[in-house]
């Protein structure tokens, strides 16, 4: 892949990952995982997803070589 | 249960000296490499983000505002996540520009020592109230252990502790190249006792106080509010700002920086902790929760911020709550220790050099030793300062307000940092007075109710302009005021050149940063040029580090070569003094020359480079001007002939794929190399061909990988389409072996043709022998005892088989297969040559009956191969036979002039048509019937003579003749003229 579209692909694949992510914490999401009689550990479960996203965004960049 | 003071002083000791074991191992490498080298010691190093605060305060945060205290992680995580866009390109700026700290990457950026002061003294004073949460969380850790309030003195001696640790092995070396190992070990070691310790009071929790997992779910069932005091703040608490914060926190908080960047040993190590630091703050803050509850289960009478430890005291055991402390200990000594190692950098590089380093410089002091000893001295400073910070401030704050405030403070370089790294537009000024904005409403809402609370300010007029509020609410004015004026400022005033260039370079979308050119010719000018500054001992280590850095000997450096040796001293020194002063240093010592351009060939690869890794898209006109570049780029790389281009300076700009497949080098072993730096025989073979006046250069025998090759070069000059008139050259080489080969070989076909031409001829003239040879036998068998006529025949018999054997001995070897092209030339009397080819042609029918005169001077030769030469004049001869009647004559004389001899062959046949002239030298052309001739004769006898530099002319006239004359270059002086 040439370097320029690298680049592109790191930007594009980040920013996607990063609005995921930010919806999932900072959106009206946060009325149903962090609702009055949701389970106490389910913040952490949404935070759990926010890491294997992060990690999803790693290997796929790895894979392109990036 | 409760403690001893000494006992607990024995026990923290204890600890620091493991803490010193460990270090120590790294350093002197007594842990394994893989161990020391390992992504998981990074992140786990990265955990020093997890203070006092996270380990006591957060509790209390979760007890205050829910799971709003989890913000303070979760920011962290999004900061990680965004790591391709955010932490990497920091980190390849930190280690590009060898820059030690925020401070030299913000002064580095807007160009701007007092950028540097700023941000130094404002992160000073934002890590101030944090160094101070620490200890205040040992000391009350400590009275809540022992049972007594206790003595400031066991805080200054864990400070001072603290301050030999961080100076041991935080301040070892100098530059931000040679990591400290000893320390990032430590550090990960402390994160992993912090974690264990909060993992082993959070499953007391669960299964001592409230008797297993089932238990707590019931509790928890039973007590619903309990949740939902968590998740309530999340909707109306201070949510979105404290992620805004903690996201800033996560790299900007000195101790983050330095952690992630400055210690970072390989930028793949941030790839892995972008998702494995995320995971080991998720798992320290699992308990927090649960620790609470059991808290509040137990009506503890302290406070949450202290549950964790007062937890593990209603154990039983007397390692819980042992081990608890020292994970507290880990929390606060982390944080102190890396804290002060920061700072005392940019101190160092910001406050005190720009003011003692000349003065040093004149009293002679050496350099390394003064800069090595003031950051120790100022690691002391800067951790006893949070000591006297927490000694004179005495106030009972919660610890995460006194964190918080940190927080807000490093919030305030987010707008910097933006225009680090996406707006090129950032100026100084509007950094500088973004910075002050912000600064000065954090001083007004968080750093003045501090002081008020801590009864400094009663009845000051500071009282009157302090404008207390909440942190949240602080950051949310301060960052305001911060990035509007950074914007507006940096619009009104445009930035000067160094700002523009400095932008450029922290940028990723530039597309090219040129070399000054320095005035220095030499390496030994560049360290005189230094030597006034920082002395000679470290201008000639400074000058030697680069030339290694660079893989370059001292010795004869072109000017590309010394403008990237004056790139690599200035990055090497901002790794010691800090970018601004190495930049001043530099430029005022080794001077640019402004007039000198930059190599071509340097500019050429840095566009090329830069243009394929740009993230810039390139619009319209500029987009098609680069699609047809790349597409006459790659035909000059995809020709079927190999193509050399080469700059003004004889820098080698392309070298295209068939030039590789000639040659067996690689473009990327040749582009930028001067050509004299080729490997044989191309350096010679270029050089000594671009020097001389000739455009071509054909049939040059050359050695290519232990085999001769025939090549043609042609060479052209290229404008550089600048003002300079200096041009370079396009070199096309033509691999003209094969067809030597063929060549070769056709033209021992028509040798073989002409004498299968010849048969009837030899088989008569040597017939001819025999029979004279077969009657003279015959005589002496008639007459045995004649004595006189043995002798007689004997003597004719054996000039007869001379006879022969000349005849067989000519036509062996006229029709050799030729010669290896190793073959060197021969000197060839061209008399000899005359008689052998006139005796050949002779052998002929025809040829026998036409008179030949060799007119050749006896001492005329040239250089060359006998046996092609011989060919020409063969295929001359038997063309001019063919011409003439019977009994005709031919002439071959010499001519001499000026270093060429001409060899003139002369008919008095039918001459040639004008018509037929203009093709007579075409291969395959001929007048003569099917199996006469192969139409070869003329083409073969033209390349012939052009392989020996030479050429061939023709006079004719129809009904009188033809006159062909042979210019070839002569072997010896003349000596004379002749007719």
């Amino acid at each position: 892949m040439p370097a320029s579209a690298r680049n592109n692909f790191r930007i594009e694949r980040t920013l996607i990952m990063l609005a995921l992510i930010i919806l999932l914490f900072v959106s009206p999401l946060t009325e149903f995982w962090a609702a009055l009689d949701a389970p106490w550990f389910s913040p952490y479960l949404i935070w759990l997803v926010a890491i294997i996203l992060s990690w999803s965004l790693q290997r796929s960049l790895r894979k392109h070589g990036i | 249960m409760e403690f001893e003071l000494w006992q607990l002083f024995l026990i923290s000791v204890l600890y620091l000296g493991i803490l010193f074991v460990v270090a120590s191992a790294a350093e002197h490498g007594w842990l394994p490499s893989w161990l020391v080298n390992h992504p998981g010691v990074y992140v786990l190093s990265l955990g020093v983000y997890a203070t006092s605060w996270s380990y006591y305060g957060s509790v209390g945060l979760a007890d205050r505002e829910g799971f709003v205290f989890l913000a303070v992680y979760l920011g962290v995580t999004i900061a990680f996540v965004a790591s391709p866009i955010l932490l990497k390109p920091i980190l390849r700026l930190i280690r590009e520009y060898q820059l030690s700290s925020l401070a030299d990457l913000l002064a580095f950026r807007y160009n701007s020592q007092t950028a540097g002061v700023l941000v130094t003294l404002f992160m000073l004073s934002g890590a101030l109230p944090y160094m101070a949460l620490q200890i205040q969380a040992v000391t009350d850790s400590l009275s809540i252990l022992t049972g007594e309030t206790q003595g400031h003195l066991l805080a200054l001696g864990f400070c001072l502790t603290i301050t030999l640790f961080a100076i041991l092995f935080g301040a070892r070396h100098l530059t931000p190249r040679e990591k400290h190992d000893g320390l990032v070990v430590a550090i990960a070691f402390e994160s992993l006792v912090k974690l264990a310790a909060l993992m082993v009071v959070g499953l007391y929790a669960v299964f001592g106080i409230f008797d297993g997992f089932s238990s707590f779910a019931l509790w928890l069932d039973k007590h619903p509010e309990a949740t939902e005091a968590l998740m309530q703040p999340i909707h109306d608490g201070p949510w979105g700002m404290m992620l805004l914060l903690s996201f800033s926190a996560a790299f900007l908080l000195p101790r983050q920086f330095h952690m992630i960047f400055v210690e970072n040993n390989r930028p793949d190590h941030l790839d892995f902790a972008s998702w494995a630091f995320p995971l080991f703050l998720l798992l320290l803050n699992l308990w927090i929760p649960p620790i609470l509850w059991a808290g509040r289960l137990m009506d503890l009478s302290y406070g949450p911020d202290l549950y964790v430890l007062g937890i593990s005291m209603q154990s039983q055991s007397v390692i819980m709550p042992v081990f608890t402390f020292i994970g507290g200990i880990s929390a606060a000594s982390a944080m102190i220790i890396v804290t002060s190692i920061a700072l005392a950098s940019m101190c160092q590089t910001h406050l005190l050099l720009p003011v003692s380093f000349f003065n040093q410089r004149q009293r002679g002091i050496n350099l390394y030793g003064f800069l090595l000893w003031t950051k120790r001295l100022l690691i002391g400073l800067v951790i006893l300062s949070g000591y006297a910070f927490y000694l004179f401030l005495q106030v009972n704050q919660e610890l995460t307000d006194l964190g918080l405030i940190a927080f807000v403070a490093v919030a305030q370089f987010l707008p910097g940092i933006f225009g680090l790294l996406y707006w090129r537009r950032a100026s100084r000024l509007g950094f500088i007075s973004g910075l002050i904005a912000g600064a000065t409403l954090w001083v007004l809402t968080l750093i003045l109710p501090l002081f008020h609370k801590a009864g400094w300010l009663s009845g000051t007029l500071f009282e009157q302009i302090m404008l207390p509020m909440s942190s949240t609410d602080s950051a949310f004015w301060t960052l305001l005021a911060n990035s509007l004026l950074f914007v507006i400022m940096s619009i009104l005033k445009p930035q000067s050149q160094q700002e523009q260039d400095a932008a450029n370079a922290c940028c990723s979308e530039r597309l090219y940063q040129a070399h000054a050119i320095p005035s220095a010719l030499t390496v030994e000018q560049f360290e005189n040029g230094l030597t006034e500054t920082i002395g000679n001992d470290m201008a000639s280590r400074e000058v030697a580090k680069a030339l290694f850095d660079l893989g370059l000997e001292n010795d004869n450096l072109d000017r590309n070569q010394m403008a990237r040796l004056r790139v690599q001293l200035q990055h090497n020194l901002s790794g010691l003094i800090g970018p601004v002063l190495a930049d001043m240093v530099v430029s005022e010592q080794i001077q640019a020359d402004t007039t000198a351009r930059v190599a071509i060939a340097d500019t050429i690869q840095f566009v090329e480079k830069s243009l394929q890794g740009s993230r810039l898209e390139l619009k319209e006109l500029a987009s098609e001007l680069d699609s047809l570049r790349r597409f006459h780029r790659q035909v000059l790389h995809d020709l079927p002939l190999a193509v050399v281009t080469i700059s003004p300076d004889l820098q080698l700009l392309s070298w295209n794929r068939a030039m590789q497949r000639l040659s067996g080098l690689h473009e990327e072993q040749v582009l930028g190399q001067q050509l004299t730096a080729l490997d044989a025989p191309w350096c010679d073979l270029l050089t000594q061909f671009l020097d001389s006046e000739q455009p071509v250069l054909r049939s040059e025998k050359v050695r290519i990988n232990d085999e001769t090759s025939i090549l043609n070069l042609f060479k052209s000059d290229v404008s550089d389409f600048s003002d300079s008139g200096q041009h370079g050259f396009v070199v096309v080489v033509e691999d003209h072996s094969e067809i030597y080969k063929l060549e070769g070989e056709l033209a021992h076909s028509e040798r073989l043709a002409s004498i299968g031409r010849l048969a009837t001829g030899v088989a008569h003239e040597i017939g001819n022998p025999v029979t004279g040879i077969a009657c003279l036998a015959q005589d002496v068998q008639a007459m045995p005892d004649d004595h006189k006529l043995q002798q007689d025949s004997i003597r004719d018999i054996l000039k007869l088989t001379d006879r022969i054997s000349s005849i067989v001995h000519s036509l062996v070897s006229y029709s050799h297969a030729g010669r290896s092209l190793d073959h060197d030339p021969e000197r060839i009397p061209i008399h000899q040559l005359a008689e052998e080819s006139i005796r050949l042609v002779s052998l002929s029918h025809k040829g026998k009956q036409i008179e030949y005169v060799n007119n050749c001077h006896q001492d005329l030769e040239t250089m060359g191969d006998d046996q092609k030469l011989l060919q020409v004049l063969v295929i001359l001869l038997t063309n001019a036979c063919d011409a003439s009647e019977i009994g005709g004559r031919i002439e071959i004389e010499t001519r001499e002039h000026d270093n060429e001899l001409a060899i003139h062959v002369r008919d008095h046949g039918s001459g040639i048509d004008d018509k037929i002239i203009g093709k007579i030298f075409d291969p395959f052309f001929t007048t003569k019937r099917t199996g006469e001739g192969t139409g070869l004769g003329l083409s073969l006898a033209y390349n012939i003579l052009r392989e020996h530099d030479g050429h061939i002319e023709l006079n004719t006239r129809a009904g009188e003749g033809t006159e062909f004359i042979i210019r070839l270059p002569a072997a010896t002086p003349l000596r004379r003229q002749h007719a």
